[in-house]
């Protein structure tokens, strides 16, 4: 009984080392491929338009929820307080800080993250991908590039975006609903925030999510079984590990932010 | 994988063999699929791999094609050993031969167009126009014109089929590797397939390598044959295998399962056109 412990551990453990090598080398393939010519721009740019502008939606509908969510709960807090006026700063730092960059990688995950690894993951099973290799075509430039650049190049972009509906979304509810000053949740947000320290900072963890995001979509969709259960499996695990990356990234950035400033 | 017989006198002739397997050694998993494959295909012919089910058919083409390694052995394709070359490596290999797959392989997300036009815009310098003619050229010659603008989802089995050869044949290769061109086919498509393959076959002087179930339609094109059994292969032209020593193979080419079906269908339609007999009798 231990021993079958031990050795499905190991296995295990084996298995977990031999996927980061593979998905290192994956990664070395892809940053020499994208700066190979051919260049797709045009590839590049249906693609960002696949996970960007098709996810405007989600993340819009997304951030307002958050942003006034966020304004009626702080507000509750603070109005016992009376710091009702600090409304705008604390919507606004954590929006900024945390919740904005990812709470928008894990939209971005679920929506064009599994979509990513199952639209791979049927060539692979459909030999689309044999295809191309066997047009001299390596599947790395025409199909992985531009959908793991195009998820980088989005990803600080929809956050951008997250943060400023939700701020906007926390405003209706201070001004609109709660009656605050709408100057005062302006003025203190402003205050508060710092580019150099929050911007940054939340424009450094999209940058690493879309890095994550398009890495793991992409190798998970490339190493898929040829199966309808394989490109399954292989698309919640995707959302999966995603998922789970992303919030132990954030963490030791925020760590590592901290304490470098 | 060792030799059943010893080699006729068509294949101690003097050949000019295109591709060439030595000593190949393959396994998946623990399953070895071949541990000393032997075979060669003759340049400019058309050369059909006959066999049961998983003895390693597809797996040949795949090695040539270098999609998948092999463990042991050489492969020469045109002179150039394919074993242990990088995918980099493997593309001028790859620019000299088209393959067929089973499933077509087509580009879902794009028209048949852009599908027989995308290998040329990759590796020719060819401006919209020629592209277009030479597209256009081959769709007509698959009966195919009307089809260019539709979605490979959008196609019948025999029509994928068909842009599937033209996609493999439009780059002028001068190796065509086909997997299972007749399967999944109606007799009428599966023929229409077979007629495009030997006039597309003679009129380019392409050496091809066919993977096949099809008995009657290898005995009517194949120029080469590679019989794949369970222990061991045979090879040599079409009369060489119907006179071979092993009754496994000389059997194989006599048991036609396309004419069989034709024959049982057409005593079908008789039986019901007669009103009389029955299934049972037909069956019989």
């Amino acid at each position: 009984m231990v021993v079958r412990v031990v050795e499905s551990l190991g296995a295990s453990t084996i298995g977990f080392v031999d996927h980061l090598g593979r998905l290192a080398v994956f990664a070395a393939q892809i940053v020499l491929q994208a700066l190979r010519p051919p260049f797709r721009w045009k590839l590049l740019l249906k693609e960002i338009h696949k996970a960007g502008v098709l996810s405007l939606i989600i993340v819009g509908v997304s951030a307002l929820a958050v942003g006034m969510v966020l304004g009626l709960q702080l507000y509750n807090t603070l109005v016992r307080y009376g710091a009702t006026g600090a409304l705008g700063s604390a919507v606004g730092l954590s929006l900024v800080r945390e919740l904005g960059p990812v709470l928008t990688a894990l939209l971005v995950t679920g929506r064009a993250g599994s979509a990513t690894t199952a639209e791979i993951g049927t060539m692979v099973a459909t030999e689309q991908l044999d295809g191309l290799r066997m047009m001299s075509v390596s599947p790395i430039d025409l199909i992985v590039v531009p959908r793991a650049l195009a998820m980088v190049i989005v990803m600080p972009l929809l956050t951008v975006l997250f943060n400023v509906i939700g701020i906007g979304g926390g405003y209706l509810v201070a001004v609109g609903l709660m009656g605050l000053y709408g100057g005062e949740y302006q003025g203190n947000l402003e205050a508060a925030l710092d580019f150099g320290d929050d911007v940054m900072a939340t424009l450094i963890k999209s940058v690493v999510f879309g890095l994550l995001v398009g890495l793991i979509s992409t190798y998970r969709g490339v190493s898929s079984a040829p199966t309808s259960a394989g490109v399954s499996a292989a698309t919640t695990n995707t959302v999966v590990v995603t998922s789970v990356s992303i919030l132990i990234f954030d963490f030791f950035i925020t760590a590592l932010w901290g304490f470098t400033l | 994988m060792t030799e059943t017989s010893a080699p006729s006198a068509a294949e101690t002739a003097p050949r000019d063999d295109h591709v060439v397997l030595e000593g190949v050694g393959m396994t998946f998993g623990d399953r070895v699929i071949f541990d000393d494959l032997n075979c060669a295909f003759p340049r400019g012919k058309i050369s059909v791999v006959l066999g049961g089910s998983g003895v390693g058919k597809s797996t040949i083409l795949r090695l040539i094609a270098g999609l998948l390694p092999a463990e042991a052995g050489s492969i020469l394709v045109d002179g150039t050993d394919v074993v242990g070359l990088s995918e980099r490596g493997l593309q001028p290999v790859r620019r000299k031969i088209g393959m067929m797959f089973q499933a077509g392989a087509l580009l879902d997300s794009t028209t048949v167009f852009d599908n027989l036009a995308f290998p040329l815009r990759e590796h020719t310098s060819l401006d919209e126009r020629t592209i277009a003619t030479e597209v256009y050229g081959c769709l007509m010659r698959m009966g195919l014109t009307h089809a260019a603008q539709l979605l490979p989802s959008e196609l019948s089995g025999g029509m994928i089929k068909r842009v599937a050869l033209a996609r493999a044949i439009i780059a002028k290769p001068d190796i065509l590797l086909c997997d299972e061109p007749f399967s999944g086919l109606d007799p009428i498509t599966a023929k229409r397939i077979e007629l495009l393959l030997l006039q597309t076959c003679h009129e380019m002087k392409v050496t091809t390598i066919m993977v096949s179930h099809s008995v009657g339609a290898t005995t009517r094109i194949a120029d080469h044959l590679l019989v794949m059994l369970p222990d061991g292969n045979a090879q040599g032209s079409i009369e060489d295998m119907q006179n071979h020593d092993d009754p496994r193979v000389s059997n194989l080419l006599k048991f036609d399962v396309d004419e069989q079906f034709t024959a049982v269908v057409e005593r079908l339609e008789a039986s019901v056109r007669g009103g009389g007999g029955g299934l049972d009798s037909t069956w019989s």
